[in-house]
């Protein structure tokens, strides 16, 4: 078993007896030295505040999805030495659309649950071509989900919705340089590891 | 950022300006993309995307947008039945993944008007079914414990209580003491949830007998504000809590 296996397991442990990535997260609140010093750290923040390595390999989805041409990826994070429970970086893309509509996204798992909290998001040149803010304003083309805009810290939660609070990215002209930014909105070290999609221009 | 500043110093131009910004098309690689003004729970503006496939026929889909939402917060597998129920409302069709319609001219407009809309309504419907299924789960977890706790006997799974203004409220779970009561209910990190249970906490605390209020969540931290609007009518544990609290609330 790898390290990084092996501390997986051991936080899953934890998760048996109580709130294994709550725990996790809050012993890592106590211990970074944040940007948000001075206010109480949520229990999200340690995990974007902390530079992150992908744990294991990365592979897109391979055929596209029939119906839509998606394909995707999804890849635990390590912290340290530490893979953390539910913590993972999330890719989607079209395998019919080249050098666009692709989505990287931070989010971390829910204990016992299926469902998932989004965190950070990028969306380069979406299919959409306008995003729309909680104050009504509007955005084109290539943009980011920061946490910070979307976490309110009067209130310590989450904005409701998915991440509904963007803000306009330069555009990007070749995936190398999305994964130049995403490096650093996410805090991933080695995010150039994750290879440029398979795309083809024909819908399957 | 979409701004029309530069036609501030006439109003209808800027009215008409900032209208016609709401629908847009975009046509590259033999497809029309449409945005229409509707908003999915991530501030995604709806798109539909058109391809002519004969003289009078053409394929529309949501792009795949709706599944995409559900995919960002986990919950993808309520997709297929939330999308079959509103895309028969709508009178469109949905796949595994996508809201589509073959439409002739004559239906194009209004075919753009429902994918767009049903694929928007089926987000912003697993959106909130995610949240009350947190409820449910909180309430199974509660459920057994209170039962190895209390016994079975003692403990009333879905149960209603009457508040002092007689209506009758539903709570997941009373735990009958001698003389006295324990109303439980699963609370989930969503307004319309914190809510409504803030309200019949209040109106069981008017009662002259008033049952002890404990509302469960799972995790207090991430509750933020909503933590002291509960706090206000009941007392707070999360869905871990030990025995001993359980017992102590009791005793």
């Amino acid at each position: 078993m790898s390290k990084s296996a092996r501390n997986m397991v051991e936080f899953a442990g934890v998760g048996n007896t109580r709130q294994g990535p709550t725990v996790l997260l809050r012993t890592l609140a106590k211990s970074i030295q944040s940007r948000y010093a001075g206010l109480m750290p949520g229990p999200y923040h340690p995990l974007v505040e902390e530079w992150k390595t992908i744990a294991g390999t990365v592979e897109w989805s391979s055929p596209p999805a029939s119906e839509d041409g998606a394909i995707d990826f999804n890849v635990p994070l390590d912290i340290g030495e530490t893979t953390v429970a539910g913590l993972a970086l999330r890719g989607k893309a079209y395998g019919h659309l080249p050098d666009m509509a692709v989505t990287f996204q931070l989010e971390v798992g829910q204990d016992g649950m299926r469902t998932r909290v989004p965190l950070i998001r990028l969306d380069w040149k979406p299919r959409s071509q306008w995003h729309q803010n909680p104050n009504k304003t509007r955005i084109s083309g290539t943009h980011a989900h920061p946490f910070e805009a979307n976490w309110l810290e009067g209130e310590q939660r989450m904005r409701r919705g998915n991440l509904p609070w963007a803000e306009k990215v330069a555009e990007f002209h070749a995936f190398s340089e999305v994964l130049d930014y995403a490096k650093n909105l996410f805090r991933i070290n080695d995010i150039d590891l994750i290879p440029i999609p398979e795309w083809s221009s024909t819908l399957f | 950022m979409a701004t029309f500043s530069f036609l501030a110093g006439n109003p209808q131009e800027a009215v008409e300006a900032a209208a016609r910004s709401l629908v847009s098309v975009v046509h590259a690689g033999g497809r029309s993309t449409v945005s229409l003004p509707m908003v999915y729970p991530s501030g995604t503006v709806a798109a539909v995307e058109i391809t002519q496939v004969g003289a009078d026929i053409f394929e529309l889909s949501d792009c795949g947008l709706a599944h995409a939402e559900t995919e960002m917060i986990g919950g993808e597998h309520l997709f297929a039945r939330n999308a079959a129920a509103v895309a028969q409302r709508f009178e469109v069709s949905a796949g595994k993944r996508t809201i589509y319609f073959t439409a002739n001219l004559a239906q194009l407009a209004g075919a753009m008007a429902d994918v767009a809309a049903a694929s928007v309504q089926v987000a912003h419907r697993v959106c909130e079914r995610i949240s009350q299924r947190s409820e449910s789960e909180i309430e199974e977890r509660l459920y057994r414990k209170l039962i190895d706790v209390f016994g079975k006997p003692k403990v009333e799974q879905d149960a209603t209580i009457s508040g002092a203004s007689a209506h009758k409220w539903r709570v997941s779970a009373l735990v009958h003491l001698d003389g006295r009561q324990m109303a439980f209910e699963a609370v989930s990190n969503h307004h319309s949830s914190v809510y409504s249970s803030a309200t019949m906490f209040h109106d069981l605390s008017l009662l002259d007998r008033k049952p002890i209020p404990i509302a469960v969540v799972r995790d207090k931290r991430a509750m933020g504000d909503y933590l002291r609007i509960l706090a206000q009518a009941a007392n707070v544990i999360q869905d871990d809590a030990a025995v001993e609290t359980l017992k102590g609330l009791a005793a």
